[in-house]
């Protein structure tokens, strides 16, 4: 192009969609990276919120203090894992058995199918406690059911043995209904005409269902599955921190209770530094591991 | 699809009917119990939902704690967050819906992941920043602290909506006589205007039902009722009336507004799963 | 005076050049196609005149003033896009209004003016409507009339009518046609389908690969096509190109029919013949070749009849009224309607 007038916007316009960006991207870096690099601090020093005399430099004694000197973060990793998988799988069956009932046309869906969704819009901290009152072993509902059958005040959050099943029952319960809503979507998003050919080429419902929808279905499903995954691992804090508060013992203790209980019972912040970190990475593994295994080979 | 048989509708409607009372019957069991006195709770299964109601239990709480002011609280850091998280969500996600630059998909999916760090990465720090910084208990500070989770949601949802609008009416626009931000506003936000208020509402909620960052960033003033609901609990458990009470008070608003509004969130929330 | 001046238009993608170089000169009240191939870079030339794209190096003059630098709101244009764009939130008055509001026109000003412009268009009756509520071919109506409203300096067009059924298409052809000559503003237009650009406009620029391969008047294009890109694009059904040897003064086909030329030639070249100037008949005369039917099309008014000159297949367009000889039959290829192009560079031999 030499010697040729190049033209050139004016710089104006050509920053703009910079200046249309800079206000968002300066919050979310202050409110990420910013507490990102605190963290990092908090996790390689001594930070005892009740003694401030200790400090300096410890990253080594942290990292053995969490991760060998007790198994406390191990316990939590596992209770953290068995929540995780669980939740989302019986989410996932529920929500996609639901939503093919709701695919189908039948009198008053419409009207049901709100009330259906009740349970996600609901605060997690009263779930927590509706379900609490329910597994009361004394006057709540589900205990009175049991006692009827002749279980005898039976507190199925004051047992070791189930209270992780008393937390996830909650779980299911509230979010079963994002799984419905997220299937429902991608049902109805789908061609019939798929179905249709199917049908004429002899398939069965269960056939149809099977080997054409689903994998119609799978970019909604590794979607909706991957949410509920990451909510089910960061957010399922509130609802354990009503019901059992990581009790009894430590068996409902997950990742984050821990880190909670950490900083803001015991006020080890460094150790729930820690911990926080870990389920960043965690979460980051999950994610790629996750993301790539349920994507499958790309074929665009 | 085909005629089905009779037996795959009573299937149907059999595990519909069984569903619906699991989701129902504890939600009932909330609202039942908070018109019940202490006693009531304590009167068997048979009584459950058989018993004279009273208002009792909300004149209890709203004497003994500041229902009122916490509800006010509430809402202000909801509607704070998401008023502040739509008007720069949304401009970011107009720039990453209408320009193409270097890094942009980069820049959306690193806006996105911000949705996926734990919370509680974030509470430490920011409550030893707040700290420092005297917003510890201040409603400015939850409202800092929401955005933080409303924002990446907004420009995610936002640039899908844009995108799905096409870039010819603000250009037809802008042929017609108007500056770029002129089309912007005369145009595309009205054509927006549903989509908008249905990401609004996704914020409220969130933020309404917030509860760890209430729980660590604020003490009294600017206390949210989600936080004051384990108050109720007390160690023996027999004030489950007030809590229910405390909870409907909290979670009625939500449920009403989430009735009216169906039809705008039914639509954000299939859109943001399909897409891409 | 308003014309139309771009001048070296060049426009980048990136590494990716898709213009490489334009130069347009159109008059006052001209109506100039830019036809071409999906991807030939026509809608990109618009719409830098328009004021929507950047461009990368080059100048746009529009009645005389040199536009480059200037916001599509400033340049005194207007533009029907293939979508229509209309606004969906305003009702088809305010559609119409919307330019005229943003310069703050008085508002009986406003009222008269969308009058006349719906009456001119036969929208009257629209105006109230919102755009959801009208067919396709209202809504064509009223995306030219939003673009008529305020006068502009020059018009243009975005495949304006590829949305819209083949008998609506011809009509709105005439009409679009009729209403620029009678307001005798500059128009660009952009399309893809040739008869399109061949009954609309004064001239037509063929373009490929960002590349002009002719400007002309419709039927010198359609009679002197410059390359054998331009002869395939314009005409239904496509010119036949057969490449043959030449000997002497004859042409040497595949099969080795030979045909007897007046023009000295060299070597191979690409002989073109449309379909419609060949003559088909059932005796065989001097320099005519023997021609197998294969497939008769039946259009009507005419026949499209499918063949063979030995292996080389052709198509020839013959009338309906004629009778089809039944066995043997030849055709003969009019020397005056022959056109020769260089197999290599595809250009025509002079």
């Amino acid at each position: 192009m030499s010697g040729e007038q190049v033209y050139r916007a004016p710089l104006h316009r050509r920053l703009r969609p910079l200046y249309f960006l800079s206000p968002t991207l300066l919050i979310l870096l202050s409110v990420t990276l910013f507490p990102l690099i605190y963290s990092l601090y908090l996790a390689t020093h001594t930070v005892i919120l009740t003694n401030p005399m200790l400090s300096g430099w410890s990253l080594q004694d942290n990292l053995r203090e969490v991760f060998l000197e007790s198994p406390e973060y191990w316990e939590s990793f596992a209770t953290t894992l068995i929540l995780v998988v669980t939740v989302v799988s019986i989410e996932f069956v529920l929500g996609l058995m639901l939503a093919y009932f709701f695919y189908n046309n039948f009198t008053g869906r419409d009207f049901i199918f709100p009330f259906f969704l009740m349970p996600m819009m609901l605060t997690p901290v009263v779930v927590g406690t509706i379900w609490r009152f329910l597994f009361n072993g004394e006057f709540g509902l589900i205990a009175g059911l049991l006692k009827a059958m002749g279980v005898v005040n039976y507190s199925i959050l004051n047992e070791p043995s189930t209270a992780l099943v008393g937390i996830i029952i909650a779980d299911v319960w509230q979010w079963t209904p994002f799984m419905l809503l997220l299937m429902l979507a991608g049902m109805r998003a789908l061609p019939t005409s798929p179905f249709e050919a199917a049908q004429v080429d002899g398939a069965s419902r269960f056939q149809i269902f099977r080997d054409i929808m689903l994998p119609m279905m799978k970019p909604v499903i590794v979607i909706a599955v991957l949410i509920r995954m990451i909510d089910a691992f960061n957010r399922t804090f509130d609802t354990i921190y009503i019901m059992t508060n990581g009790g009894p013992g430590r068996v409902t203790e997950t990742l984050a209770v821990m880190a909670f209980r950490s900083s803001f019972e015991y006020f080890f912040m460094h150790q729930g530094a820690i911990v926080a970190l870990s389920m960043l990475v965690i979460i980051i593994i999950m994610t790629k591991v996750l993301g790539r295994f349920m994507a499958g080979p790309r074929e665009d | 699809m085909a005629p089905k048989s009779r037996l795959y509708w009573i299937v149907c409607y059999f595990i519909l009917a069984l569903y619906g009372v699991f989701t129902l019957l504890p939600i009932a069991y909330l609202v039942v119990s908070s018109f019940k006195t202490q006693l009531q709770i304590y009167a068997g299964v048979s009584s459950t939902f058989w018993f004279t109601p009273t208002l009792e239990s909300y004149r209890f709480i709203f004497e003994t704690k500041p229902i009122l002011h916490m509800l006010m609280n509430t809402l202000i850091v909801s509607v704070g967050s998401t008023v502040f998280s739509l008007v720069f969500g949304t401009i970011a996600a107009y720039a990453l819906a209408r320009y193409r630059f270097r890094g942009r998909d980069d820049l959306a999916f690193y806006i996105l992941s911000i949705r996926m760090f734990p919370p509680i990465v974030a509470a430490l720090p920011i409550f030893m920043i707040f700290n420092n910084l005297n917003l510890l208990d201040s409603k400015i500070g939850l409202i800092i602290a929401y955005t933080s989770f409303n924002l990446p949601f907004v420009v995610w949802m936002m640039t899908g909506f844009i995108k799905a609008v096409p870039v010819q009416l603000e250009e037809a626009a802008m042929v017609d006589g108007q500056s770029q931000l002129g089309a912007i506003r005369d145009i595309l936000l009205p054509v927006l205007r549903p989509s908008i208020l249905a990401v609004a509402i996704f914020c409220i909620i969130f933020s309404w039902n917030e509860f760890l960052f209430a729980l660590i960033l604020t003490k009294s003033q600017a206390k949210t009722l989600p936080v004051a609901i384990p108050e109720f609990i007390t160690w023996t458990e027999v004030g489950w009336n007030y809590v229910a009470a405390a909870g409907m008070v909290l979670v009625m608003p939500v449920l009403i507004f989430s009735f009216l509004a169906q039809r705008y969130m039914v639509r954000g929330m299939s859109m943001g799963a399909i897409k891409d | 005076m308003a014309s139309i001046d771009i001048r070296n238009l060049r426009k980048k993608f990136g590494d990716l050049e898709v213009i490489p170089g334009f130069s347009l000169h159109a008059e006052d009240r001209e109506f100039i196609s830019l036809l071409g191939p999906s991807g030939c870079g026509k809608s990109t030339i618009l719409r830098i005149v328009a004021g929507l794209e950047e461009l990368t190096s080059g100048d746009v003059v529009i009645a005389g003033r040199n536009v480059t630098a200037l916001e599509p709101k400033d340049r005194d244009i207007a533009m029907v896009f293939q979508n229509y764009a209309l606004y969906p939130h305003k009702s088809v008055f305010e559609n119409l209004a919307y330019g005229l509001r943003i310069r703050k026109r008085p508002e009986d000003e406003i009222r008269k003016r969308v009058t006349e412009v719906s009456e001119l268009l036969q929208i009257q009756q629209l105006l109230q409507r919102r755009p959801a509520q009208l067919s396709g071919g209202q809504q064509q109506r009223v995306a030219m009339g939003r673009a008529i409203m305020r006068e502009p300096a020059a018009f243009l067009f975005d495949e304006p009518l590829s949305n819209l059924d083949a008998k609506l298409r011809n009509h709105m052809r005439v009409e679009i046609r009729q209403l620029q000559q009678r307001l005798g503003i500059t128009t660009l237009y952009v399309t893809h389908d040739q008869v399109e650009a061949m009954t609309m406009s004064d001239r037509i620029v063929v373009l490929n690969h960002g590349m002009i391969e002719q400007i002309g008047k419709p039927l010198e294009i359609y009679e002197t096509p410059a390359s054998i890109f331009v002869a395939t694009f314009i005409g239904s059904p496509a010119m036949n190109l057969v490449r043959v040897r030449t000997d002497g003064n004859a042409l040497v086909f595949p099969s080795g029919d030979r045909l007897s030329v007046e023009r000295q030639l060299q070597g191979d070249v690409v002989l073109g013949i449309r379909p419609e100037r060949i003559k088909l008949s059932a005796s065989k005369s001097e320099n005519s070749l023997p021609f197998e039917i294969v497939l008769v099309e039946e259009l009507g008014a005419q026949k499209i009849i499918h063949g063979r000159i030995g292996a080389t297949e052709m198509t020839v367009a013959f009338p309906e009224d004629v009778p089809l000889p039944t066995n043997g039959a030849s055709v003969s290829l009019p020397g005056n309607y022959l056109h020769f192009f260089d197999p290599e560079s595809g250009k025509r031999l002079a």
